[in-house]
């Protein structure tokens, strides 16, 4: 253990005495996350008030309805009826939107005539199209709602019968729940993604890196027991893992609130005590696997490139099953998914924020199987060290 | 102290190196010559190698590149394993005991290099640690061999900016910050300056002196006979020389050790 320690702290030494490192790794990604968050959110709202200070062109061949349409709306409308070629003009946004009505229809026909046929086209690859598209749309059936009323109370009936059913609408889910949702999708894909792509830096560099620079003789030549060494690489990549995951996390969380304003319910109803305590653990025990997982390929690896090309698939499996963990009802019914290792971290994850009641059965079963091949890797690990088949492999 | 009892190292499977490449198990020759460069096959690092160090002497094991120098060196350190035959250290088997024969060992190889934001006295604490040397005496340990091997000027500057020359003493003084009592050193003066391979040089005779045995690797012929007490010959896995200096001298009735090389190589001296 002491060994252990001291190689452990010896990379710790050697990454933190380079600052571009240690900007690079841990400071890098927040800097990014909330960069881009910003940005994002400076763009949507100025495409949104773009939209809002838009001309928007509507070519029709019956201005006169359309009018009536547009009347009060809160945008500016130029209504035209020529037009060269009406497709050409909506993909160059000459105009934004085409109504056409059938020949010779009056606004009352168009309010009460159902046979009559209106055709409305947009272009969805130009948000003020798009944009305009909806508002005609809302404001074509808010007018038909408002005849219809009108009808009814003329012929002596009570407009509330368009209200019907009265529908009162109630969510059974707690606060947490609703928070929990968010978290839900999110955390464990975010975790996945974390903790494995930093490690392929740190954790290869460790590894297969020591093999191509030939330092690792150097250590292996010494008295210290091959055990001491694999554990020492395992914790250090562990270490790292857990923090610039959860560095990303935060700073995604940050960013991600700057544009997702309307999170339902309380986002910190969320992390309960025991739900914290349980992140933390399964989180753990995702680390110290990917680590290990991280390391064997390290150093079965001839090199740095060939590792990273070892490890893709395996990350390639874990990002599949992070983004299918975004979907709401995804490993709601997948019992035999908690056996397998690291996936399972997923599952319980998403559990853990969606589920009413704490996972601890599948809590559990995530902590023993991922502990039990992180032993056996470590294992597999100390006896690569050992064996010149693996260290002494290079592409040199 | 040591012994190499009929020692054999068969590598599977390597890759033969091809021209202008490097093995990673050190310049092997082949086992069959009609063998195309580049597939896989299986060579003879070591055939049959049996040979004794005595305590307190330097050792000299000489021959040309692919000799099976490093590969011999790599198994008395633990690196890796003969295939055949065993490889004692005072009393302790390599294979069995690897740990324990470790920790009498200061090994230094050619293919050893240091790299990374630490300096060199950061690198000597740590292998201190490693060899749980008292944190009281390892800041005087530390100062002593800066001192010896005249590192006091780049003691505290990382290691990747080094010369090969400040690099190799480094690795040198990691190799003794223990004080081992077998000292392995595969070409200690490769990359070296004239007068930093001096100060290797006398610093190895000082160890010799203190009764440590040490065991160097070198195809410089000169290094080997002002230095060895002993030494085997090695040439394509075997040996065909051992003895002391005198002796291969007598035995090629020639002058130097240079021209008793080439004569028990079968090449013709400048």
């Amino acid at each position: 253990m002491k060994d252990t320690l001291t190689i452990l702290r010896k990379e710790f030494a050697n990454l933190f005495k380079d600052k571009r490192t240690v900007f690079s790794i841990l400071f890098l990604p927040i800097i990014i996350f909330i960069a881009v968050f910003f940005f994002m959110n400076m763009m949507m709202q100025q495409e949104q008030e773009k939209l809002e200070q838009t001309i928007y062109t509507i070519y029709t061949n019956n201005p006169k309805i359309m009018e009536q349409i547009t009347q009060g709306l809160n945008h500016s409308v130029n209504i035209i009826t020529q037009t060269d070629n009406m497709e050409e003009a909506l993909r160059t946004s000459s105009i934004h939107l085409a109504v056409i009505f059938d020949e010779g229809i009056s606004f009352e026909e168009f309010l009460k005539d159902e046979n009559k046929q209106i055709k409305m086209y947009s272009y969805s690859e130009s948000s003020a199209s798009a944009n305009i598209r909806t508002i005609i749309s809302a404001n074509m059936h808010q007018l038909r709602d408002y005849y219809l009323r009108q009808e009814l109370e003329e012929n002596g009936l009570s407009a509330s019968i368009l209200d019907m059913p009265n529908l009162v609408q109630e969510n059974v889910a707690t606060e947490k729940e609703m928070a929990g949702g968010i978290f839900g999708s999110i955390l464990p894909y975010m975790l996945v993604i974390y903790l494995f792509s930093s490690s392929f830096g740190i954790g290869f560099d460790t590894t297969a890196g020591e093999k191509e620079r030939q330092t690792l003789t150097i250590l292996l030549s010494n008295q210290v027991s091959r055990t001491s060494i694999a554990w020492a690489k395992i914790l250090y990549i562990m270490i790292m893992n857990i923090l610039t995951a959860t560095l990303s996390v935060i700073a995604f969380s940050i960013g991600f609130t700057t544009i997702l304003t309307d999170i339902p319910g309380n986002a910190m109803a969320a992390f309960t005590p025991s739900t914290v305590a349980m992140l933390f653990f399964v989180t753990l025990s995702m680390a110290v696997l990917v680590a290990a997982i991280i390391v064997v390929v390290g150093i079965f690896a001839r090199s740095v490139k060939e590792a990273s090309s070892y490890a893709m698939p395996i990350y390639i499996i874990v990002i599949i099953f992070g983004v299918m963990s975004l979907q709401p009802e995804a490993f709601k019914e997948t019992s035999s998914i908690i056996f397998i290792p690291l996936i399972n971290g997923i599952l319980t994850l998403k559990q853990l924020f969606t589920s009413p009641e704490l996972p601890m059965m599948n809590f559990g079963i995530t902590m023993i199987v991922n502990l039990a091949v992180t032993g056996i890797l470590v294992f597999l690990a100390s006896r690569m060290f050992s064996n010149e088949k693996y260290v002494f492999r290079t592409e040199s | 102290m040591i012994r190499f009892n009929g020692v054999s190292k068969v590598f599977q499977n390597a890759k033969t190196p091809t021209k202008g490449s490097q093995s990673a198990l050190g310049g092997l020759f082949r086992k069959k010559a009609t063998q195309q460069d580049g597939k896989k096959s299986s060579v003879i690092a070591l055939d049959h190698v049996s040979f004794e160090v005595k305590k307190g002497r330097i050792f000299g094991l000489l021959g040309p590149n692919g000799a099976g120098k490093t590969t011999a060196l790599r198994i008395l350190s633990t690196l890796i394993r003969p295939t055949q035959g065993t490889v004692d250290v005072m009393g302790l088997d390599t294979v069995k005991d690897s740990q324990q024969i470790r920790q009498n060992l200061g090994f230094l190889s050619s293919d050893m290099n240091l790299s990374g934001n630490l300096s060199a006295r950061d690198f000597l604490i740590f292998f201190g640690r490693l060899n749980h040397i008292e944190e009281s005496q390892l800041n005087s340990r530390v100062g002593e061999l800066s001192k010896y091997l005249e590192m006091d000027q780049f003691m505290d500057r990382r290691v990747s900016t080094y010369s090969t020359g400040m690099k190799q003493k480094t690795l040198i003084a990691i190799a003794l910050i223990h004080e081992p009592d077998i000292v392995i050193f595969d070409e200690p003066t490769n990359g070296l300056d004239i007068m930093t391979s001096r100060i290797v040089l006398n610093y190895l005779k000082d160890l010799k002196a203190r009764g440590k045995t040490i065991i160097l690797s070198t195809h410089i012929m000169t290094v080997a006979q002002k230095m060895c007490d002993d030494m085997v010959i090695i040439n394509k896995g075997k040996i065909i020389a051992e003895g002391t200096v005198k002796e291969i001298l007598d035995k090629t009735q020639k002058d130097d050790l240079e021209d008793a090389f080439f004569e028990l190589m079968g090449v013709d001296a400048v």
